[in-house]
């Protein structure tokens, strides 16, 4: 007779010990799904390997350019708003370029869990994947070229003379919540994609007037008073205002913002998870 | 009670916990399962189209039955096939035992390790090195990383391919990516083989490498779960076999037995099932549709011959012309001397098989008196077939034929027996307007269609020709079924049948056969789609012979009756 414990994952790690597959035994979705995505570990490295190499194999400036790209994009922003805007935002030039690093690893993550899934499609049809690892294969990569825009971002700070504090020591806290949020995301948005082909389109317009909407490029304090409300419901204001907290203060951010990406993290990843592996094995001929 | 009652009824599914105990052997078993789909009655293709379809709560869902109550059990070291068409069943089963789906009713249960053999390079990365996706494609199906370093050296050994290990897997030829993926498929022995259509890869030599490590695995007890169309294959490697219709197990058991009642039944039964729509209750199953088929009886041999001796002189000079002459069909002249069939008796066997099945099929219409049909016999050729219906009393037999050579040889045997009902015209009937023709109880057109470049036009035109019959008779092409992508991505289109291109430039100088050097050949399927679409209300195989020509007993040749 079957035991639950025969509740083995069906991976070639058992090869050894013959294992079983029962479908009458499957556990709670979410549950296995986290067990077989740790099972996977070793395809996850090595999906994420393959985006990180493929991205700079066939290009001159290789990695450099992860660092590069998001210097350009500070410098210009830099000019337009120190001297035609005007900002009274003190360095401006470290202001932007946090925010934006932090939004990018956002927006690469949700949207290439689309594109990740949309790839592994065909795989997923003939043999069994974890789904979720296209998401977590997405954050991965993204996290990567994160830590790698920290460089330039130091280099800045430096420059700028912004002193590097022993506050950069909590920075992992506010990328481990916005990497929770942008996985909970993530997640949802590509159980969505899987069933409709223009929700990767219609997200990325949706993104650009988030990002807008978000005090990235700008001092928060130019919009004025009565509207500053829909900063405090947006997640992404109070993820980016805990990374720059350390940075540019050099100590925690308020206690509000801290503990509205604590639960903005926490409640959008548990939210994410549940509703992405309640129906990921109807993702297989979805897509 | 008597033993044998006992054993014929085995009690259904209370012993299938027993058997999960007890049989050791077991590496499959799928109790009682089903699996159903639920989609939007129509393909809603956009997010924007079904949030405005949900506000008018337009969105409705219907079930599809992908595999209704299935059962089966496969044990250790076997080879067992799976036939059946597409939409039948057969890829949702190879789903459910690689994990990738999970049944909506019922058990599935699998024992060992699976290993899928993927269309080649699937899960390659063109621009990693051959190193960089042997570490990927191992740890897509389950290696881990360490394992993969381990089996590294046996890969690259096994796909040939040591020189090329650090250079792009664009820079591979599609038979080095295809060795490449093989042999990390197979880098260890699994429980569980999966073959999902014939496996072809790289030149013969490494086929046959291929083949002897499948056979390896084998002997150490690997089972092999083969999905395929060709019973031929089916017949050939497996130790058992399933036949799968709309989602049903039709029958499992020897292959042999197996591809004959495929072969039987299938030909003729309806394509791919609508969904069925919702309502609540269980979806009954259907039985799947028994074709009509008509049976060829053995019929006596044809009618005595007078003896050289009674025969006229001027039927003597006839028949002493005939006997110069090369001829396709094996005559008997009427004095019972043969002319020389240039065809291998073993080929020339076809023309009797043939005439067989045609008067078996007017025989199951019109009874055994045709003294009232009209017949067309297109493409006449020498006029084999139109002789014989005008002898067997048809009132009125018209050959039509394009080649003059052919009609001449043909007057020659009309006159010989003088046959008055019997006429033939010189003509293609591809160019053939039916307005300018009567129509016929009976048209043949046999051995034609596969040498048309035009062949539904010329469908058209026997339709129309034809009051009551029509019997095709020609080789039938390979199929692909499924679906293409039709306008954009998300439109598709399920294909009826498929027909295919031939390059006919040398027949085309020879004095039987295609008039055009392209020819279009439908397969099976196609043609009686094509017909049941052009408005025949029903369309029949004619079953062969046991011993006919090999051609028509497997099927690569078929007899077709149309009935308008």
């Amino acid at each position: 007779m079957s035991t639950p414990t025969d509740k083995i994952s069906f991976s070639a790690r058992q090869s050894a010990n013959s294992p079983v597959y029962d479908s009458a035994l499957l556990g709670n979705p979410a549950v296995s799904e986290m067990k077989d995505l740790w099972q996977y570990r070793d395809l996850l490295w090595q999906l994420i390997a393959r985006n990180i190499k493929t991205r700079y194999k066939r290009s001159v400036l290789g990695i450099l350019w992860t660092m590069l790209n998001p210097l350009l994009m500070m410098l210009v922003l830099t000019f337009v708003f120190s001297n035609i805007f005007r900002f009274q935002q003190p360095h401006y030039a470290a202001y932007a370029l946090a925010g934006l690093a932090l939004w990018n690893f956002f927006a690469q993550t949700t949207t290439g869990a689309m594109s990740e899934l949309i790839w592994g499609g065909s795989l997923m049809n003939k043999i069994y994947l974890p789904r979720s690892i296209f998401a977590v294969t997405a954050l991965g990569t993204s996290l990567v070229n994160l830590l790698l825009t920290l460089i330039p971002l130091f280099v800045v700070m430096i420059i700028t003379g912004v002193p590097l504090r022993p506050a950069l020591l909590i920075l992992p806290l506010p990328i481990v919540m916005t990497a929770m949020f942008a996985l909970g995301v993530a997640l949802v948005l590509s159980r969505v994609a899987a069933y409709f082909a223009d929700v990767l389109e219609m997200y990325q317009i949706f993104l650009m007037a988030w990002m807008y909407l978000t005090p990235i490029i700008y001092p928060k304090e130019i919009i004025p008073r009565h509207l500053q409300w829909m900063f405090d419901l947006n997640p992404m204001y109070h993820l980016i205002e805990i990374f720059r907290a350390p940075l540019l203060i050099g100590w925690l951010a308020g206690p509000k913002t801290v503990l509205a990406s604590v639960v903005a993290a926490f409640v959008t990843l548990a939210f994410g998870w549940w509703y992405f592996s309640r129906k990921a094995d109807e993702l297989a001929y979805r897509i | 009670m008597s033993l044998l009652t006992e054993s014929e009824n085995p009690r259904p599914k209370d012993k299938r916990i027993e058997t999960a105990a007890n049989d050791a052997d077991v590496v499959i078993r799928l109790e009682n399962v089903s699996v159903v789909y639920r989609a939007p009655r129509e393909r809603i293709k956009t997010f924007k189209e079904y949030v405005i379809r949900k506000v008018k709560r337009q969105v409705e869902h219907q079930q599809f039955n992908a595999l209704r109550d299935a059962s089966l059990e496969l044990r250790r070291g076997e080879v067992f096939g799976l036939i059946g068409h597409n939409g039948a069943g057969k890829s949702t089963m190879l789903k459910l035992v690689s994990r990738v789906m999970k049944p909506t009713r019922g058990r599935v249960w699998v024992k060992g390790k699976i290993a899928p053999l993927l269309e080649l390079g699937a899960g390659f990365h063109p621009e990693l090195s051959g190193r960089e996706n042997i570490f990927l494609n191992g740890t897509l199906l389950g290696y881990s990383r360490a394992e993969m370093a381990k089996l590294f050296d046996s890969i690259v050994e096994f796909a040939e391919i040591e020189d090329f290990i650090d250079a792009p897997l664009r820079t591979y030829s599609t038979g080095m990516a295809g060795r490449l993926g093989f042999a990390v498929a197979t880098a260890t022995r699994p429980d569980i083989l999966i073959v999902d259509e014939v496996l072809s890869v790289g030149d013969e030599q490494f086929q046959e490498k291929c083949a002897e490590r499948i056979t390896e695995f084998r002997r150490q007890g690997t089972t092999i779960l083969l999905v395929t169309h060709s019973s031929e294959l089916v017949q050939r490697i497996c130790d058992r076999a399933a036949w799968l219709d709309h989602g049903q197990i039709c029958s499992v058991g020897q292959p042999a037995e197996i591809v004959r009642q495929y072969h039987d039944r299938y030909h003729l039964a309806s394509p791919v099932s609508e969904p069925e729509p919702v309502e609540g209750s269980e979806p009954v199953p259907e039985e799947p549709k028994v074709p009509k088929i008509i049976v060829t009886e053995q019929l006596e041999e044809a009618e005595p011959l007078a003896g050289e001796s009674a025969v006229s002189d001027e039927v003597r000079a006839l028949e002493q012309r005939a006997l110069q002459k090369a001829w396709f069909y094996p005559f008997a002249l009427p004095s019972g001397r043969r002319v020389e069939c240039y065809l291998p008796p073993h080929v020339a066997v076809i023309h009797a098989n043939r005439l067989a099945m045609v008067e078996s099929a007017l025989k199951t219409t019109f009874g055994s008196d045709w003294s009232q049909l009209d017949c067309l016999d297109v493409g006449s050729n020498q006029g084999f077939f139109s002789v014989k219906l005008a002898q067997r009393g048809c009132r009125n037999v018209v050959g039509l034929e394009a080649r003059p050579q052919n009609i001449e040889d043909a007057e020659l045997i009309r006159k010989m027996y003088d046959l008055n009902n019997l006429s033939f015209r010189n003509g293609d009937v591809t160019k053939l307007n039916p307005a300018d023709w009567p129509q016929f109880d009976v048209t043949i057109m046999l051995s034609v269609l596969f040498w048309l470049e035009n062949p539904i036009g010329v469908l058209r035109t026997l339709k129309a020709l034809t009051r009551h019959l029509l019997i095709l008779e020609t080789p039938v092409a390979p199929e692909i079924f499924g679906e293409m992508d039709w306008g954009s991505r998300d439109v598709r289109k399920q294909l009826q049948g498929s027909f295919a291109l031939l390059d006919l430039t040398e027949e085309s100088k020879m004095h039987v056969g295609s008039l055009t050097e392209l020819s279009f050949c439908p397969g099976r399927e196609s043609l009686i789609w094509l017909l049941r679409k052009l408005g025949f209300s029903s369309v029949e195989i004619v079953a062969p012979l046991p011993e006919a020509y090999e051609q028509l007993v497997s099927g690569s040749r078929v007899m077709v009756v149309a009935r308008v």
